[in-house]
């Protein structure tokens, strides 16, 4: 299998190379007004990327999973507001801070499974904005938690601002254009590192727990510990998708946590392409365009039953294509594939690609 | 000298009494076989050495130490592998992949290194070389890259084989490996077993029904009925027991 053909790698790259072209060209050619509403996408997906990772390839399911978000974005609000923390510091403290409550969200999932850990999850989706709002001293609860740091204006008075993510001197980006790229580049490490630890060792106990948790076991898995470490990291990527999206934001309401957006994105999970590591971007991109730029445009009459469209196309979607989009596209690549005539002497067919379906 | 043994080890499931107070012993380097009727309480001995079910009574000793000390993830390094009556295999991965999950014991990484892929990388490509020499080994290194999915049960049944072998056993349970094989395919067995005893040293715990096999490879067989050993020997000892002959061989043989 060693000697791919050019189509085989195109199939396998292509997907990839284009949404980074894409993602670099973008910036240049649209208007800051829609790049500040685009570059959010890039978190969604992140935290697409970390459900993913716990119930596309983990096989825990959790329907509260925007709380991490939550939980991610008001860490990094609140140290930077509250402590002035430097922005990447405070990022970095809002994954850990995440990682840690996902183990503890996750320690449950060692006892009970399925339909009651989603039970969990969604009491912990339901419970979030209710905290926030129970302790607004810290807050700021309904009306708001304000991310500012003090500075000087021009006449020599201390003000509160709101943060901004500045491009450095000598860099002639907007701020809207250099958040994009900033945010793209963290989305391309998230990743990729989650490409690598799927296909690693720990990404194998992971899908083994996923499909059989007995043959994980009796090979030597410590399923308890991948289970909870695996809650642990998507819970941490969740966290870093919300921290992206409170220094963007620059506020932070206890109602944009709400159940709702949890299952906004588990739809972005499953519309994507679950158990694909590409399908959360596909996803974000799919509930962004829609949330962002079909449903402004809806009539009155539409917008008010907008979660029943969702809901029904999300329906249809599945009984086309269950693997997703990521899904949809690997069966017309293998089958582009099978129609091809082979290249050379007969060589052995199954390029990894087209032939594990849930693992790439 | 024994291998593993297992004393008075009782499970019950509500009402039924699946082992009885069963004591055996596997002796190092043999085939040793276990046979008895449907529900004898076979697969669940099997389950009782791989942790997965806690008996109400006993001992199970590998090597002289206390099995029942250990966690059921442990049991894999401890040098036991096994594989399943019904498959056990994992759909979402390759063959390839599947065979790899049995390194997991005798492999370290875990998420950093897995996150970093440089220093990973390395020991990656040799396990995936160590797991493509296993399935040679087993003639399917041609469905390496195959998905689970789809292939015959015989063939399934070989890959949990491979898989069970890349942990490095001293003791290699099966059980019901030739379930879904043809005759001539069950002959192949027979002495692909025989040859991974000798050439892997190990020892062998074979549950199979299918008594010309059974008898053609074994050195020893312990028969069970209603979860209790009611006899044991060499095969030709065993096929001649009036006891054995009355409660099993006499109905299929
Ligand atoms: N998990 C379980 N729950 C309830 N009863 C069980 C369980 N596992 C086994 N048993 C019961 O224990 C008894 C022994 O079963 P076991 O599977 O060990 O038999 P076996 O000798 O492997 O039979 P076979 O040749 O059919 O595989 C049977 O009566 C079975 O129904
Ligand atoms: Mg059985």
């Amino acid at each position: 299998m060693t000697d791919r053909r050019p189509l085989d790698v195109l199939f396998r790259y292509g997907p990839v190379a284009l949404m980074v072209v894409v993602g670099l060209v973008l910036p240049l050619t649209t208007s800051d007004y829609w790049l500040g509403r685009i570059l959010l996408w890039i978190p969604l997906a992140i935290a697409a990327l970390g459900l993913n990772l716990l119930t596309g390839f983990n096989g825990q399911i959790s329907v509260g999973h925007f709380a991490f978000y939550g939980v991610g974005a008001y860490t990094c609000g609140l140290l930077v507001a509250k402590w002035d923390w430097p922005m990447g510091l405070a990022v970095l403290a809002a994954v850990v801070v995440c990682f840690v409550v996902g183990v503890v969200v996750g320690l449950p999932a060692l006892r009970i499974k399925g339909l009651y850990l989603a039970l969990v999850t969604l009491a912990v989706a339901v419970l979030f904005p209710d905290l926030v709002k129970h302790f607004e001293s810290v807050t700021g609860g309904s009306s708001g938690l304000y991310i500012t740091t003090p500075e000087m204006n021009s006449r020599g008075v201390v003000v509160e601002r709101s943060i901004q993510i500045l491009a450095p001197e000598g860099i002639d980006l907007s701020t809207e254009q250099w958040t994009f790229y900033l945010y793209l580049a963290v989305a391309i490490v998230a990743f990729i590192v989650v490409r690598n630890i799927v296909h690693s060792r720990v990404g194998r106990s992971m899908i083994a727990i996923r499909d059989n948790e007995v043959a994980a076991e009796v090979n030597g898995v410590n399923v308890a510990a991948v289970k909870v470490f695996t809650f642990g990291l998507s819970s941490a990527l969740a966290g870093l998708g919300g921290a992206m999206f409170a220094l963007w934001e620059a506020q932070l309401f206890p109602q944009s946590f709400t159940l709702g957006f949890s299952l906004v994105l588990l739809v972005a999970v499953v519309v994507g392409g679950p158990a694909s590591v590409l399908g959360p971007a596909l996803g974000a991109i799919f509930v962004g365009v829609f949330e962002d730029m079909i449903k402004p445009e809806l009539p009155d009459e539409l917008s008010a039953v907008t979660p029943l469209i969702l809901g029904l196309s999300l329906v249809g979607l599945m009984l086309v294509a269950p693997g997703g989009i990521a899904g949809m596209a690997r069966q017309l690549a293998a089958r582009v594939q099978r129609s091809r005539p082979p290249a050379g002497p007969a060589k052995p067919s199954g390029d990894p690609i087209s032939t594990q379906p849930s693992t790439t | 000298m024994a291998l593993l043994e297992v004393g008075d080890i009782e499970v019950r499931f509500g009402g039924v009494v699946a082992l009885a107070g069963l004591d055996m012993a596997v002796q190092s380097h043999q085939i040793c076989a276990l046979i008895g009727p449907n529900g004898a309480g076979k697969t669940t001995l099997f389950n009782v050495v791989s942790r997965l079910y806690e008996p109400t009574r006993g001992r199970v000793h590998f090597d002289g130490a206390d099995l029942l000390a250990v966690r059921p993830h442990g049991i894999a390094s401890r040098g036991i592998a096994r594989t399943f009556q019904n498959l056990a295999l994992v759909q979402g991965l390759s063959v390839l992949d599947n065979v790899k999950v049995g390194a997991h014991c005798r492999t370290r990484g875990g998420f950093w290194s897995a996150s970093l892929v440089v220093p990973s990388l390395r020991s990656e490509r040799a396990v995936s070389a160590r797991a493509m020499e296993v399935l040679e080994r087993l003639s399917l290194a041609h469905l390496a890259h195959r998905p689970c999915a789809g292939l015959p049960y015989g063939t399934l049944k070989r890959i949990e084989i491979a898989r069970a072998l890349m942990s490095q056993p001293r003791l290699l349970m099966l059980d019901e490996p030739a379930s879904g094989l043809t005759h001539g395919e069950v002959d192949e067995l027979g002495g692909l077993i025989r040859r991974l005893r000798d050439d892997l040293d190990l020892t062998v715990l074979l549950v199979e029904h299918h008594m010309g096999m059974v008898m053609k490879i074994s050195d020893q067989v312990v028969v069970m009925e209603f979860g209790q050993k009611i006899a044991e020997g060499t095969p030709d000892a065993v096929r001649n027991d009036p006891q054995v002959i009355a409660a099993y061989l006499g109905a299929s043989a």
